[in-house]
């Protein structure tokens, strides 16, 4: 993905809209000072560049005995990468999925209520995904920071 | 997605998804909002990066590393790490410096141990706390 030129303005209406993207642009004209035509041609540069995704968003807070769990997963070398990434990413229950230079090969995230939910996840998922030489897992105990306002949009 | 077609996919009337939509955002148990990809504005290098600390509490480096932007995200994990963070840099010049000199200056970091995101296949991550960006 290739940089965009944000300017002040273009951060301002990024800045309301990362804690509700439902406001309208009539609303955040109104709220900055501008016409809603600015707005809406300035959000239609972010969309059209894929430099934004309108997302729902859950309060970790909110959420029973969230546990994130790191899963650092280390590929056996006569096995190509690509079918093990693409069979993780189709996984519903994992949220991040990159490849690594250093730690491991892959680390992905996923996110469950205890321990032995995750090992049961593990078993039954994970490990059946051909390719996978080894998983060494670390599971949280508190999220003290994740800032919501970035991701990586893959298309 | 719009209303009515996730009406269809959970086998609900639309006027029930609503309801149930406004009264999760009003708990302020969910959010919809908009996300900005890391590689448009500038930052298309990721490290994660294990972190053990000693002889300082989990919160004063916290702290430390909260005062960070290029600092993304921080979990608190079990095993040989402490913590967990991820890094985001502009280049990988900047990242190495986040990494050999920004971070481990702070005091109670005794090791990092990284890994740099080569590509990001997936980026869903639907969670976040709240108050850190009102």
């Amino acid at each position: 993905m290739k940089a965009i030129e944000l300017n002040d303005l273009d951060r301002r209406i990024l800045e309301r809209l990362s804690v509700d993207a439902r406001v309208s642009n009539r609303e955040i004209a109104r709220e900055l000072g501008l016409t809603e035509g600015t707005i809406r041609m300035r959000l239609k540069r972010l969309t059209d560049e894929d430099a934004i995704q309108v997302v729902a968003i859950t309060n970790y807070d909110h959420m029973d005995d969230p546990l994130v769990a790191y899963l650092w997963i280390e590929v056996d070398a006569t096995f190509p990468v690509g079918p093990i990434i693409e069979a993780l990413v189709d996984e519903p229950q994992i949220t991040y999925v990159a490849s690594l230079l250093g730690r491991a090969d892959i680390m992905a995230i996923t996110w469950v209520n205890d321990a032995s939910q995750l090992a049961d996840y593990l078993h039954n998922h994970i490990d059946k995904i051909p390719g996978i030489a080894r998983i060494h897992y670390e599971l949280t105990h508190k999220l003290i920071k994740h800032d919501y306002r970035t991701t990586s949009i893959v298309k | 997605m719009a209303i009515r077609d996730l009406a269809v996919r959970v086998h609900l009337n639309e006027a029930t998804v609503r309801a149930r939509i406004r009264k999760l955002e009003q708990s302020s148990t969910m959010r919809v909002v908009a996300r900005l990809d890391l590689g448009a504005v500038g930052y298309p290098f990721t490290a994660l990066v294990g972190v053990r600390l000693r002889g300082r509490s989990i919160e004063d480096v916290c702290k430390d590393l909260l005062a960070l932007p290029e600092v993304i995200s921080v979990l608190s994990v079990i095993g040989r790490n402490d913590l967990e963070i991820q890094v985001i840099a502009p280049s990988l010049e900047e990242l190495n410096r986040q990494l050999t000199e920004v971070i481990p200056a702070i005091d109670g970091i005794v090791a990092l141990e990284s890994a740099l995101a080569m590509k990001i296949y997936k980026y869903v991550q639907p969670w976040g706390r709240f108050d850190e960006s009102d």
